[in-house]
């Protein structure tokens, strides 16, 4: 410890000098500078694993399924290399719009592509790529209408405010006329993926989320109940690879869509 | 691991790091100014740097995010100075965890500041230690534990930081994809097993640092 009530100047200065001299047994402040180096070296080193940038493609959550396979069939066909970050429309046109790097937004309606055109964030005009679909997940098909007007059946749907697939929901459950509606109990995802997930743990009796989630289970909700869920491509104007996201839309858009049909999807009007 | 992961272990890492050395530099002399002086002015600033604390990350995200915009005043000014855009990107991440992590490097040390006694920067200052030469020489030495303690407590929750990355971070892999947003992402594509891994990973490694950071003669660091 200090020994500060020695006051001898020749044993002070020689103390005032040992004390600090770190002990072997010590972690030195050498030690702690050679960790340092050693972990920077082993980022730089676990950094270089993905030397090539790749295209960057913001996908709305009911296609990020769909979305991952294409990138892998044209990643290996184009030897372009894809990232894909997912999320529900609304949040990703709005990180977009707040200058996230993305190449392509693949969103899941038409108004967010557009508005983010108007107010210049788009290369070239927003395209359709596909039509998507609404199944009510949990239901007997024979009688889904009364299953659906139950109020004692707890829903998991998208939140309407960021999600198309939500907002198609809420127009289904208000077209359903649910008696007492109050009562209901009902779950939503930050997104659809999210609303199926919630459905799929047993958190919710039904839910109302895109057929491409769930092709094979659920039934199908009428396309007139809703207005048609019509999926947007966008190229953003900021995209560093203009010519590659240009390649990727056109494979999209035309070879790709027999595999969206497979999932799903429709095609677009 | 595939190469997603393994690029979201790296991002972590060096977000940790860089962090961390940047929370030192600035965590250290702060904590010595706020050690050392008392008032409402201190009591003031010893709030802000607490905030993350106790408010929900979404309070910073939000500000952050739009602060960080290329049409805001930093965003701007940074886009002048280093001709990259700040948001979403890794300088960012950078941005939102000193903030978020600056209590957990400030308190400790600031608690290991005030128990220095002041006979000992007395007594070297009668030896002729300059103030600067006191910090380096007495307080830097007597405080090595709270100084690795904080540190290693910056990093840890570095690590362990969601919801301010979640927000103004984008979730886009190799780029702000650090491992708490892909196990998110995992969780939400429904991929458990991949999921389970990162998660387990994560509570592995988190649990070491403690151990070794609560074992108390373990590394002899100080006293």
């Amino acid at each position: 410890m200090v020994p500060g009530t020695n006051t001898h100047p020749v044993t002070s200065e020689l103390i005032y000098n040992g004390w600090m001299r770190p002990r072997s047994s010590d972690l030195t402040w050498t030690t702690l500078v050679r960790i340092v180096t050693a972990a920077a070296l082993l980022c730089v080193t676990i950094d270089g694993v993905g030397a090539q940038q790749p295209l960057r493609i913001a996908v709305a959550a009911n296609f990020r399924d769909a979305a991952g396979h294409i990138a892998e069939r044209f990643q290996r066909e184009q030897g372009i290399p894809i990232t894909i970050s997912s999320a529900s429309t609304g949040v990703l046109a709005s990180q977009l719009q707040r200058g996230a790097p993305f190449d392509v937004l693949l969103a899941a309606d038409r108004q967010r592509p557009n508005a983010l055109a108007e107010a210049g964030h788009a290369l070239v005009e927003p395209t359709c790529y596909a039509l998507g679909r609404l199944v009510l997940l949990g239901a007997n098909s024979a009688d889904w209408r009364a299953e659906l007007a139950d109020s004692e059946r707890s829903l998991a749907m998208a939140n309407p405010r960021s999600a198309p697939y939500g907002q198609a929901a809420l127009a289904v459950l208000e077209r359903a006329d649910v008696a007492d509606a109050g009562k209901r109990r009902v779950v939503m995802g930050a997104n659809v993926q999210q609303a199926f997930q919630f459905w799929h743990s047993g958190a919710a009796d039904l839910a109302l989320v895109a057929r491409s989630l769930s092709p094979e289970a659920g039934v199908l909700i009428p396309a007139d109940w809703h207005e048609p869920i019509e999926q947007y491509a966008l190229i953003s104007a900021a995209s560093t690879r203009p010519q590659q996201a240009k390649a990727f839309l056109d494979y999209l858009t035309k070879p790709a869509q027999a595999l969206l049909q497979a999932r799903g999807y429709e095609a677009c009007p | 691991m595939s190469p997603t992961e393994w690029a979201a272990v790296g991002l972590t890492l060096r977000l940790a790091l860089v962090s961390t050395v940047i929370l030192m530099l600035l965590g250290t002399p702060l904590a010595w100014w706020l050690s050392r002086r008392r008032g409402l002015h201190i009591a003031f600033i010893e709030a802000l740097v607490a905030l993350p604390l106790v408010l929900p990350p979404t309070v910073l995200g939000f500000y952050l995010l739009i602060a960080l915009a290329p049409d805001a005043l930093p965003g701007q000014v940074w886009q002048q100075l280093t001709g990259d855009q700040l948001a979403f990107s890794f300088s960012a991440l950078v941005i939102g965890s000193v903030i978020y992590s600056l209590p957990f490097v400030v308190q400790p040390l600031q608690q290991a500041f005030r128990a220095v006694p002041a006979s000992s920067l007395a007594a070297a200052a009668t030896l002729g230690a300059t103030p600067a030469d006191q910090f380096r020489s007495v307080v830097l030495p007597l405080c090595r534990r709270s100084l690795l303690v904080a540190a290693a407590l910056g990093f840890a929750h570095t690590v362990g930081e969601f919801g301010v990355v979640l927000m103004i971070g984008g979730n886009i892999p190799g780029e702000t994809q650090v491992l708490s947003i892909a196990l998110y992402d995992h969780v939400e594509a429904m991929d458990y097993g991949s999921a389970h891994r990162l998660a387990l990973g994560l509570v592995l490694f988190s649990l070491t640092l403690l151990v070794l950071l609560y074992r108390d003669r373990g590394w002899r660091l100080g006293r």
